[in-house]
């Protein structure tokens, strides 16, 4: 499907939106209404034995889910579209041209241990992760902060430069909201869920926060967040009936998930990409020609049917992915074209094999799309040789470093984060090398501009900036797949794993309960969930919540303000 | 002849202690091949905990602080004095104690394997020696194929037809091995269940093929041919005369069985997301937590060499002529 000739973006997402995930989905969210109790069992990669409690270090799907369950974070962004919701500010407002944020803290949240949720509890956890000695990957957000100021529940951020995304960033799990103080991390946080036993690369096992702030939300008494790093133990275990959401399940096994009963896919359009980063500051990708022609010489259409099980989207060698709201239909796709692809590299004067690394660090899937890269490439002439690195010393050996390889990006809150931690000509992000000052400047105004149009515009010139000249090459951005039994209700997909990190507090289970194990919950049919009938209506499954007024724009909690 | 207390004794101190100054160098060796073996991987603690997040700075300042800017030499030695005397240091990537990771852990593992090895030993030994009993029966023959399929198979392949057949089909039993979910003690059943299944059909193989070779060959001397001549019962002279002579071989079978699965579970372990002393090991490698690592191998030898030498003790203890100084030498 061309999604660039006559279908408006917002056609498009809603076109795909409709036949991708919900007609998929729409047995999984029949809804019954909200009730309490059972213990929801969630798996998901990530954990490891090495695991602490500090939020500094998270920076795992793992640790995203548990953050989300634990903790509360400023603003929280839900559904396909990165809606912004209340998160611990019931709104915010920004001014000085994006340089001054205000935001009005809920005035009844309580932590774990009792102590109300104050303005210096907010500010001594966002400055934890510009210590000194914080490896946060949310320490570059936490250093554009130049000052907090606090008055009641208000708490006014001045920030070093305009930024219109910095709602959004506060997104980001890692900076979750702490009690002030806090030096030995153990956790206590205002989430919707307390700790009852943390086992370091094993589980953790949560229970019901009585004093959490939102009032109709936390219906599961007790939460268990299953360490399933192994794919395939992830999916046994949901196909078992051990665990009710899997996610980042092998996208080649969600056919099989469809068939079961009690069972759904959910496909979650994840900005999360695979790539092939060719360093634009050393021979031969100095070549502007070499790059476009590797651009050309890979059929995406084939990567995405074959790699991603046609599950996923084409992407344009930006990191924007088609349903982003910032992306650039109308800049030029680069697309599979073997003869122009053998002109420029001709052009380009360069001749021999071109050696790419690619390794199971960069995910599975980097491994694969190596391989059909070389098929692709090979009928342009260009000859491609595939060094296959472990997995162990990858990213300080091989990544940014050798001049053609794999890359991977987890999906961030914004495209502006994305846009300016890996493709900004200072970041330390930077792995393609590429340094470009219009791009620079680009992404600097639009942060700072204080009208949407205007913001477009500047960004659709960023990303044709880099789409015709950057050297990271892009195919497809392959959608996250999750599984999620029919009997948990009140799940809203968003394009981050397990309900945007916060499903724990959304759902309730359609009762009469069946146990796990023991009794095989997928004996159940589909037909016992689709009685109460209904359908997802995204948006509309927690009504409660806001009112949308624009995207990132102020939203708020009406019932509890 | 003037001390003969002293002198049947000296054998059996001659064997403890050659066996205690064997086993304490090998122990040694054993935590040099590892902290080599490690440090000689790809990467270290500091590029596996940072991942792509890994700039010049944040490396160099992590490595500072964990040490890792040192000599390999002088991190072995710093270790070696501080393990001698019981400080095994703490967890690289956590911060944690070492013991407090590993304690755990050890318990799990050998909760596992002492359940394991309660199904696991009268099986294969009643096995092994029913074998022998009717040896070359059909019986006999069903058993040998049986255990040779079982000993042929990966251990994975095992796992993961459990998990098919009993988790995912018939929803009988969890297919991730983890801790209970508030769960008590008869939860633990339920856990346990598919990681003993695995490892009975895995292990007893191995253990019912000796405990059978370890009757026949005393069913192949001399003074068996003497029973057998005198018209003795096949069975009376299995039971009366050739067991308690394999008695010995067959405890350190069992013995070495019984460290096999402590020590030699962590494929199972993996396959059920078992939270052993093996995965334990595995995950630290991943991370590069020497001292986590360091401290599982040693603990890893330990056990083997210690069941070794339990194993060795009690044959001699069994069998009172391997207790006489040899004769003629």
């Amino acid at each position: 499907m061309d999604h660039r000739t006559g279908v408006s973006r917002r056609q498009f997402i809603a076109s795909t939106a409709a036949l991708g995930l919900f007609a998929a989905t729409a047995p999984a969210f029949a809804q019954s209404a909200p009730k309490k109790g059972g213990t929801l069992a969630i798996g998901i990669e990530g954990a490891s034995t090495g695991d602490t409690l500090d939020p500094r270090t998270f920076n795992s799907p793992y640790w995203s889910v548990a953050a989300g369950t634990i903790f509360n974070t400023l603003v929280e962004v839900q559904g396909p579209a990165n809606e912004l919701k209340p998160g611990l500010a019931k709104s915010w407002e920004g001014s000085n041209g994006n340089k001054t944020w205000l935001f009005d803290l809920v005035d009844n949240a309580t932590f774990h241990n009792g102590k109300p949720v104050t303005t210096a509890d907010v500010i001594y956890s966002l400055q934890i992760h510009n210590a000194e000695d914080s490896r946060s990957n949310s320490r570059a957000i936490a250093a554009g902060i130049a000052s907090m100021t606090a008055d009641g529940f208000k708490l006014t951020v001045e920030l070093t430069e305009g930024n219109y995304f910095f709602p959004a960033m506060l997104s980001n799990y890692p900076l979750c909201i702490i009690p002030e103080g806090t030096t030995t991390f153990d956790g206590v946080g205002s989430g919707p869920y307390k700790i009852a036993r943390f086992s370091p690369g094993e589980v953790l096992e949560l229970t019901r926060h009585d004093g959490y702030f939102k009032t109709d939300a936390a219906w599961v008494d007790q939460v268990v967040i299953l360490a399933a790093n192994d794919p395939a133990a992830r999916a046994s275990a949901f196909q078992s009936g051990q665990i009710h959401i899997a996610s980042m399940l092998d996208t080649r096994t969600a056919e099989l998930i469809k068939t079961l009963p009690g069972k759904a896919l959910v496909t979650l359009s994840s900005s999360q990409f695979v790539g092939f980063n060719m360093r634009a500051d050393m021979a031969p990708f100095d070549n502007a020609d070499l790059r476009m022609a590797m651009k050309l010489a890979i059929d995406r259409e084939d990567v995405l049917k074959r790699v991603y099980g046609g599950m996923g989207r084409i992407g344009n060698d930006t990191p924007i992915p088609p349903n982003d709201p910032l992306f650039a239909a109308g800049i030029p796709q680069n697309s599979y074209n073997p003869e122009k692809a053998a002109e420029l590299f001709k052009k380009s004067g360069f001749t021999g094999p071109l050696q790419l690394h690619t390794s199971d660090a960069a995910t599975v899937p980097a491994v694969d799309m190596a391989a059909l890269f070389k098929e692709h490439a090979a009928k342009a002439g260009i000859e491609i040789e595939i060094i296959r690195d472990p997995a162990d010393g990858y990213w300080s050996n091989v990544w940014a470093q050798a001049p053609f390889h794999a890359t991977v990006w987890g999906a961030r809150p914004t495209a502006d984060m994305i846009l300016t931690t890996a493709y900004s000509s200072a970041s330390p992000g930077n792995d393609t090398h590429w340094t470009n000052a219009d791009f620079d400047a680009a992404i600097a105004a639009a942060r700072g501009a204080p009208d949407e149009a205007k913001r477009l515009d500047i960004y659709a010139q960023a990303q044709a900036l880099l789409s015709s000249d950057g050297g990271v090459i892009i195919p497809v951005f392959g959608d996250v797949v999750e599984g999620v039994a029919t009997m948990v209700q009140g799940y809203v997909p968003g394009t981050q794993p397990v309900g945007n990190y916060r499903a724990a507090e959304q759902v309730w289970f359609a009762w009469p309960l069946k146990k796990l194990c023991l009794t095989p919950e997928h004996i159940l049919g589909p037909g016992d969930f689709l009685k109460s009938g209904g359908s997802h209506v995204p948006g509309r499954t927690k009504g409660r919540i806001s009112e949308r007024r624009g995207q990132g724009e102020t939203a708020y909690l009406s019932d509890l303000s | 002849m003037d001390l003969p207390s002293r002198k049947q004794l000296s054998p059996m101190r001659d064997f403890i202690v050659s066996r205690g100054v064997s086993g304490a160098v090998s122990l040694l060796l054993v935590t040099l091949l590892i902290f080599v073996g490690t440090a000689l991987l790809p990467g270290d603690t500091a590029s596996a905990l940072l991942g792509q997040n890994a700039t010049p700075e944040a490396l160099a300042a992590l490595r500072r602080d964990l040490g890792l800017d040192q000599p390999l030499l002088l991190r072995y030695l710093g270790w070696f004095v501080h393990a001698v005397r019981g400080d095994f240091g703490t967890s690289l990537a956590s911060g944690r104690a070492v013991s407090e990771v590993l304690l755990p852990r050890l318990g799990n593992s050998l909760l596992l394997a002492s359940v394991a090895a309660v199904f696991l030993l009268p099986v294969a030994v009643g096995g092994g020696i029913a074998a022998a009993i009717w040896q070359d029966s059909w019986f006999d023959r069903l058993l040998g194929f049986t255990s040779m399929l079982f000993l042929a198979m990966p251990a994975f392949l095992v796992g993961y037809i459990l998990i098919y057949v009993f988790a995912v089909r018939m929803g009988w039993f969890p297919s991730m091995s983890v801790a209970p979910f508030f769960g008590g003690a008869v939860a633990w059943i339920n856990i346990l269940a598919l990681p003993v299944i695995s490892l009975v059909i895995i292990g007893q193989a191995h253990t019912m093929k000796l405990t059978r070779t370890a009757i026949l060959a005393v069913l192949a001397t001399d003074y068996v041919l003497m029973a057998e001549v005198k018209g003795i019962s096949r069975r009376r002279i299995i039971l009366r005369h050739a067991l308690p002579n394999a008695l010995s071989a067959i405890l350190s079978i069992s013995i070495l069985t019984v460290a096999y699965l402590i020590v030699d579970v962590v494929v199972i372990e993996i396959v059920f997301s078992y939270p052993g002393l093996g995965k334990l090991m595995v995950d630290s490698v991943a991370y590069r937590d020497l001292t986590v690592v360091q401290a599982c191998g040693l603990l890893f030898a330990l056990i083997f060499i210690g069941m070794n030498f339990l194993a060795d003790f009690l044959a001699l203890l069994v069998n009172p002529r391997q207790r006489e100084p040899a004769r003629g030498a």
